[in-house]
């Protein structure tokens, strides 16, 4: 990583600390920034978004219940929660790269799969 | 002699005509008789020559005729076998090829069941596969009406409890 890549790594993090890319760090990339430098800046800022947010899909809304667990599991950690019906049941949790998934529609592929070949 | 003389028989002329006669022998032999002998000789040796090349050419062309009857009777037979040769030759061949032609059909046809049985499971397992692919989408399209809310509500519990005994 160069030095160039490395500033654009702290800005994208300085921006992601806030719910929105404050006002002077967006005038300074789409004034100064070229199209390449654009790409390498939003991937560093999804990496950096994604660092402190966890996301959650169901197929129906969830129970207090179930979401005070799950804050208390990802305690540090922003909840973005989304609803999927055709998920049948169950959840779905995406933290960075690792992928959960206890739904329903997930248990049905992996037994069709696996009675396939 | 007297009598001879009354025949007008003249000694004189007598001996003189027969030494005329004598020298025209004498002449007619060493002249004319001698070539003309020669001459006869030579026809006569010609003509000899004559009939034996003639007897030759006669045997000759008896012998060419047999020779002839001979050459046409061998390259008769010749022909003859070599058509019955090639009449063997053909039909040890024929049977060769129908052998092979049998072996290559029988080959032929193994092979053609062995693909035809390849493609049979591999239908199968196509028509397993995509009947497969059609419940699932069946399923997955059911899906948000399979479970009430208390049942999604328990599975998620479950979820959750796994997603901590993870943590």
């Amino acid at each position: 990583m160069n030095n160039k890549d490395q500033k654009l790594k702290n800005l994208a993090e300085i921006a992601a600390k806030n719910d929105r890319i404050p006002n002077d760090i967006s005038n300074y990339i789409f004034t100064f920034l070229s199209k390449q430098e654009l790409k390498i800046f939003l991937g560093f800022y999804k990496n950096a978004l994604d660092k402190k947010r966890v996301y959650i899909t169901t197929s129906g809304n969830l129970s207090t219940e179930s979401l005070k667990s799950l804050k208390n599991i990802y305690k540090d950690k922003e909840l973005i929660i989304e609803i999927n019906p055709t998920l049948g049941a169950g959840i779905k949790i995406r933290e960075k790269d690792m992928i959960t998934d206890f739904t329903f529609k997930k248990y049905i592929d992996q037994t069709i799969d696996s009675l396939k070949d | 002699m007297e009598i001879l003389n009354q025949f007008g028989f003249d000694i004189k002329l007598f001996a003189a005509q027969i030494v005329n006669f004598l020298v025209i022998a004498f002449v007619f032999k060493r002249f004319l008789y001698k070539p003309l002998l020669a001459v006869l000789s030579k026809r006569k040796s010609t003509i000899k020559q004559g009939l034996l090349d003639a007897e030759k050419a006669q045997k000759a062309l008896e012998e060419a005729e047999s020779k002839k009857d001979e050459v046409l009777s061998k390259a008769g037979k010749e022909a003859e076998r070599i058509i019955n040769e090639s009449k063997n030759q053909a039909a040890s061949n024929r049977e060769l090829m129908l052998e092979d032609t049998k072996k290559e059909i029988a080959s032929m046809m193994e092979a053609t069941k062995a693909q035809i049985e390849l493609e049979k499971e591999n239908f199968k397992k196509e028509a397993k596969n995509m009947s497969l692919e059609i419940a699932k989408q069946v399923l997955n399209s059911t899906l948000s009406s399979l479970f009430d809310n208390k049942e999604k509500e328990i599975i998620v519990k479950k979820s959750i409890s796994k997603i901590k005994q993870h943590e």
